[in-house]
């Protein structure tokens, strides 16, 4: 059909998917040669408004654009339901999902920042508030550093210093004018400087000290960049303040080409109060005075952990008390499972050593509560994240089998899980955190028993379940699935023709699937999940504990009428080697040592509490020492092993024992060296004389 | 006709003349090295295996059960099951002790296993000839095998308990550095120089490795250290066979690019991280052949007796003197010529295949059959159906020391991590650290203090 004009019931339709492929307007995108086919249009011309209503979307906003020209029924739509746009959840999930080709928010969204983290106040809020609320605020030059890398929210806070500010000082109350600012900035330097003055006082940030200042096609370096900024930030003035959002990698470039000695102490001030040193010697991140009246703080964004204590979940939950909703099944979903999935989030932040990030939480929450799928029970979270593990082996089997099934379409929905998993791989992470795994929270009975209920309901459907004795409540979606399942188990055992190897294997992962659900019911409904127990005693335990677990496993023995912990002696294998072997004989030499273990306290004010614990060695005798940390991980590996513990146990995590033998090698340099009698098979042998 | 060996024949500069053959376990390579530079008694391949027990004839006789007992316990790595069965249980100790004491190394691992007869293969020798392209002076390469046969003894000065006791038990002195190898290996790198080849600074960044791996090793106990040095070999020859394929096709590349001739200073890396090893091996030595036909067939065209020419002067006569059209039309020729010689030149059954299959075997973690030991020192993990290109963690952990090494200081970035390894030839995207296990790894091993996804954001820590 070319050649004729576009009806504006064709223009509706087209904008009505332009909020969702905003991001991706090209030929190749699924959605709109859906819709050309719908249309009866070619695909390119389907694009081609969709560029015409981005560049009426550009000019309104005052942007250059490539394209001019446009119908003229665009402005007319776009205007009459650009206010209907806003998405309602579930819809809206989908809008957090991370894109892989912008890695920073843009500095307009600054203004109009329509993030669904705004709200949400970590410890960096308190950062912030301390120093703008401070009495020199507003008379001397302050740095503000906030270090870490992409997706930590760098660039909300910016957003909410500039808040700050306006609240407190009464400054930059005119929206306009910041808008020209921050658009006088990307003609002049590409984005990468922005300044703000209003009434003598500069608000400056660089962005993203990972890019560099541009001016008329010229490429500054990276030094020569933040050198710049800094001079036009302060600048013939005693006052203002200039936030740098930098990373780690950036920073330590910084340190090595930095040849003014005055910017250079700057960055490595910076690089003092964030680094995993300065937990070391507690040293404060706020605040310090440097030469020519420079107030320097940072924040080490990287070190800082989401789901501590009240975290950004619940603050999300609470948010979403007030959101606007679509759909009350899906609604109900999120509500019914938000614990589980806070719990899950928090666990996987500590088995990952603190490294998830906004970026990251908001992706999860797109994976897991978008809709993704036709079904509705697809869209569970607990089916999203443990359907399909462990199947993938079994797929072809249970697909086939269920094609000639009264659900024939379940096991090609399973694959299109599978398949959807793939494609998501960062939802692998969950994968250790089976419920399946936790010990004595459901047993096989009470599987077996409510897959019977299901058989002999009427219509396979169940409202409530047992579980230990207890009853639980169930959601519409869970009895949907369980009345499919129950059928297909009943159906199985009718049928004769299947190789009954195959039948079984069916059965089985049916049982599982059917578990899973269960246990994940009943983590939400408890309020228990995979690893909260051992969670609270790796933030719980006392200092004097975790040093004697530690000790023990490192083979360390501590002196008897000490109350201090100090260790006198380590059993060293002469082979300290990398493997990990069962029963074997081995040879063992004890050395003497005079070692002092002690804890440091990683808590400094105003700083990010490190998601790990720091034990510092100390050998008293020649006084040196080296700091260990122990992550999350790491420790539920010590617990496992506490008592009789061996190092070198078939089950023992390799790397863990790794890192203990590396800890055990690091030991045997302070030992010292007198005694030639080593352990062979348990025989003492003297190695200096001759055998 | 057999366009094979006419091919190699017509120009030598690049031909892999040596076959690759045997499973190179680690042990292997090790063990070869040790014999060939004679720090071990002279048994010849066919005379290891029908000798009596092993442990008599290096240890004093009283000591023998005890010695063989720490040796079996302590010392021991998994045999395959392959030489399992070939030696129907007989000499079962004997394939999985360690070479970590040179004399016992070279008795129980001669190049060839099994019966032994023939013209064995020697790995050791060739490492050797490998090492030495890293030189263009003889004192130096030699400076550096004398180096390393030292770290390969065990003697009271390694102030380790065990060595002191092995080196008490010990029968008889252990051999001495034996030069004539190595003047040997030199003579053949020499022959190299004829047609214009310098010292490799991928070979010397190699080198550098190895003698990071001596350095450490009083600080290290000796099984870790051996896996390190089994490690950095195992890596070495992924890499330095592989630089000699992609040698060709750079040569071609660069004549069809105009780019100046650089071989032997290239410091970018020619491995992906997170390659397949079929992407590595099989597609390396695949162009390796069409590349190698098409400057056959150039040469042919142009009527060009190649082993005449150093291989500068080759690629100026050829730069010069061949168009892009005569450029196709030679590799179209190769493409057809490769099809037309199936037989020839597939993998399975051209001399290629021995490279082909020892490439393969290199870097793969070995099965462990028998016992509960584990090996680390691999760099291709199976993923899937796959084997790709991953550091094992005594690798990773050698590789993260030595770049701290390399950089002074005990911190440096992923940036630095990723330019050091560039020149080691192994090629990492950053994204590897932000989505692939390469990170995970790292923390695992307590190697970097956090994950981040910027480009150089990761701090590491050598420890």
């Amino acid at each position: 059909m070319k050649g004729k004009p576009y009806s504006y019931q064709e223009l509706q339709s087209v904008f009505s998917i332009y909020e969702e492929v905003r991001n991706s307007i090209h030929k190749s995108n699924f959605k709109i040669i859906q819709l050309a086919s719908v249309l009866g249009r070619d695909v390119r011309s389907v694009e081609n408004q969709l560029l015409m209503f981005r560049a009426y979307e550009k000019e309104k906003q005052g942007n250059i654009y490539g394209r001019k020209n446009y119908n003229k029924l665009i402005p007319v739509i776009y205007e009459r339901n650009s206010g209907t746009m806003v998405q309602k959840f579930p819809d809206r999930f989908k809008n957090f999902r991370k894109s892989e080709k912008s890695s920073v928010s843009r500095i307009t969204d600054l203004i109009r920042s329509s993030s669904p983290i705004e709200l949400i106040e970590t410890p960096l809020h308190d950062f912030l508030k301390k120093i703008i609320l401070s009495e020199t605020f507003l008379t001397s030059r302050n740095i503000i550093a906030l270090v870490g890398g992409a997706g930590n929210g760098k660039t909300e806070s910016l957003g909410y210093i500039l808040k700050q500010i306006k609240a407190t000082y009464k400054l930059f109350q005119d929206d306009d004018k910041i808008i020209v600012q921050i658009e006088h900035s990307i003609t002049e330097n590409n984005g990468y400087f922005t300044s703000f003055t209003d009434s003598d006082f500069q608000l400056s940030f660089i962005q993203d000290a990972t890019s560099v200042w541009s001016e008329d096609e010229v490429f500054f370096t990276k030094s020569e960049s933040v050198s710049k900024a800094i001079r036009s930030s302060f600048e013939k003035r005693d006052n203002g303040l200039l936030v740098i959002c930098i990373n780690r990698g950036v920073l330590s470039d910084l340190l090595r080409e930095l040849s003014n000695s005055d910017l250079n102490s700057i960055f490595t001030l910076v690089d003092e109060q964030s680094n995993f040193e300065s937990y070391v010697n507690s040293v404060s991140n706020i605040g310090f005075a440097h030469g020519n009246g420079f107030v320097v703080s940072s924040y080490p964004l990287d070190k800082m952990r989401l789901f501590e204590g009240e975290g950004v979940h619940s603050s999300f939950v609470k948010q979403m008390m007030k959101a606007e909703w679509s759909n009350d099944l899906y609604k109900s979903i999120f509500f019914n499972s938000q614990k589980s999935v806070g719990s899950l989030l928090d666990c996987l932040e500590l088995t990952k050593g603190g490294l998830l990030t906004f970026r990251d939480y908001l992706n999860y929450l797109s994976l897991l509560y978008s809709r993704d799928f036709e079904e509705d029970w697809m869209n569970v979270p607990a089916v999203k994240l443990w359907f399909g593990n462990q199947m993938e082996p079994f797929i072809d089997v249970f697909r086939k089998m269920l094609k000639r099934s009264p659900k024939s379409s379940f096991g090609s929905d399973i694959e299109k899980l599978i398949k959807w998993r793939h494609k998501h791989n960062e939802l692998m992470d969950f994968e250790l955190l089976d419920p399946l795994k936790v010990a004595e929270l459901i047993s096989s009975d009470d599987v077996q028993c409510l897959l019977d209920a299901i058989r002999d309901a009427d219509d396979n459907r169940v409202t409530k379940i047992t579980m230990m004795s207890k009853e639980y409540e169930l959601l519409e979606v869970y009895t949907t699935v369980f009345a499919i399942i129950g059928e297909l188990d009943d159906w199985i055992d009718k049928i004769t023709t299947d190789y009954s190897a195959d039948r079984y294997k069916v059965k089985r992962q049916l049982f599982n699937l059917l578990a899973q659900l269960m246990s994940f019911i009943k983590f939400e409904a408890d309020g228990v999940f995979y690893g909260s127990k051992e969670k609270a005693l790796f933030t719980g335990v006392s200092t004097n504990q975790f040093t004697c677990e530690l000790a023990d496993a490192l083979g360390l023995k501590k002196l008897s009428n000490s109350t201090l912990n100090r260790f006198n002696k380590i059993s060293l294998s002469l082979v300290d080697e990398l493997w990990v072997n069962k029963d074997k004989l081995s040879v063992y030499k004890t050395y003497q040592l005079d070692l002092a273990l002690k804890e440091i306290k990683n808590y400094t004010e105003f700083k990010p509490r490190l998601p790990y614990r720091l034990f510092e060695f100390k050998d008293l005798t020649c006084n040196d020492s080296f700091v260990i940390k122990i992550s999350f991980d790491q420790y539920c590996k010590l617990l496992e092993y506490k008592g009789g513990l061996d190092i070198y146990y078939e089950s023992f995590s390799v790397s863990f024992s790794i890192w203990i033998n590396t800890i055990r090698e690091k030991l045997r340099l302070f030992a010292h060296m007198e005694d030639p009698i080593i352990d062979i098979a348990g025989d003492s042998i003297n190695i200096n004389s001759p055998l | 006709m057999s366009l094979h060996t006419e091919y190699f024949d017509e120009i030598k500069h690049f031909s892999l003349d040596r076959r690759m053959e045997n499973l190179p376990t680690s042990e292997t390579l090790i063990a070869s090295l040790m014999r060939q530079l004679g720090l071990s008694s002279n048994n010849t391949e066919g005379e290891v295996w029908p000798s009596s027990d092993l442990f008599h004839q290096l240890f004093k006789v009283d000591d023998v059960e005890r010695i063989s007992k720490v040796f079996r316990s302590e010392l021991s790595s998994p045999i395959s099951m392959k030489a399992l069965k070939e030696l129907d249980g007989r000499f079962k100790y004997r394939e999985y002790v360690k070479p970590i004491i040179p004399a016992i190394a070279s008795m129980t691992h001669s190049p060839r296993g099994g019966t032994g007869k023939g013209s064995p293969w020697n790995p050791g020798r060739w490492l050797l000839e490998e090492f030495a392209l890293a030189f263009d002076d003889y004192d130096k390469y030699l400076l550096f095998v004398q180096e390393l046969s030292q770290s390969l003894l065990v003697s009271k000065d390694d102030k380790h308990d065990l060595a002191n006791y092995f080196t008490n038990a010990l029968n008889s002195e252990q051999g001495l550095f034996d030069e004539k190898v190595v003047i040997e290996s030199f003579d053949k790198y020499k022959r190299k120089s004829q047609f214009g080849w310098k010292a490799s600074s991928i070979h010397l960044e190699y080198v550098n490795l190895i003698r990071f791996v001596i350095s450490i090793k009083q600080k290290s106990s000796r099984y870790r250290w051996v896996l390190f040095l089994d490690a950095a070999l195992r890596m070495f020859a992924t890499s330095a066979s592989i630089w000699r394929f992609r040698s060709v096709v750079l040569f071609i590349e660069s004549i069809r690019d105009g780019d100046d001739f650089n071989m032997f200073s290239r410091t970018n890396g020619f491995i992906k991280y997170g390659a397949t090893r079929t992407q590595i091996v099989k597609d390396g030595l695949k162009e390796y052949i069409l590349s190698y036909l098409t400057l056959f067939f150039m040469c042919e065209k142009l009527g060009l007796d190649a082993v005449r020419y150093t291989t500068p002067d080759l690629y100026d006569f050829l730069k010069s003197h061949t168009s892009l059209e005569d450029l196709d039309s030679a590799r179209k020729k190769a493409v057809s010529t490769v099809k037309g010689f199936s037989s020839e030149f597939s993998l399975r059954s051209s001399t290629l295949k021995n490279s082909k299959e020892f490439l393969e075997y290199v870097g793969v973690r070995k099965e462990d059959y028998s016992f509960s030991t584990e090996d680390y020192t691999f760099h291709y993990k199976k993923k899937g159906r796959d084997y790709r290109y991953h550091f094992g963690d005594t690798l990773l952990i050698l590789l993260v020391n030595f770049v701290g090494d390399h950089m002074g200081k005990s911190q440096f970035t992923s940036s630095d991590f990723v330019h050091v390894l560039s020149r080691l030839g192994i090629q990492i995207n950053f994204s590897e650290f932000s989505q692939g296990s390469l990170s995970k790894d790292l923390l695992k091993l307590g190697l970097v203090e956090e994950l981040s996804d910027s480009d150089s954001g990761m701090i590491f820590r050598a420890l």
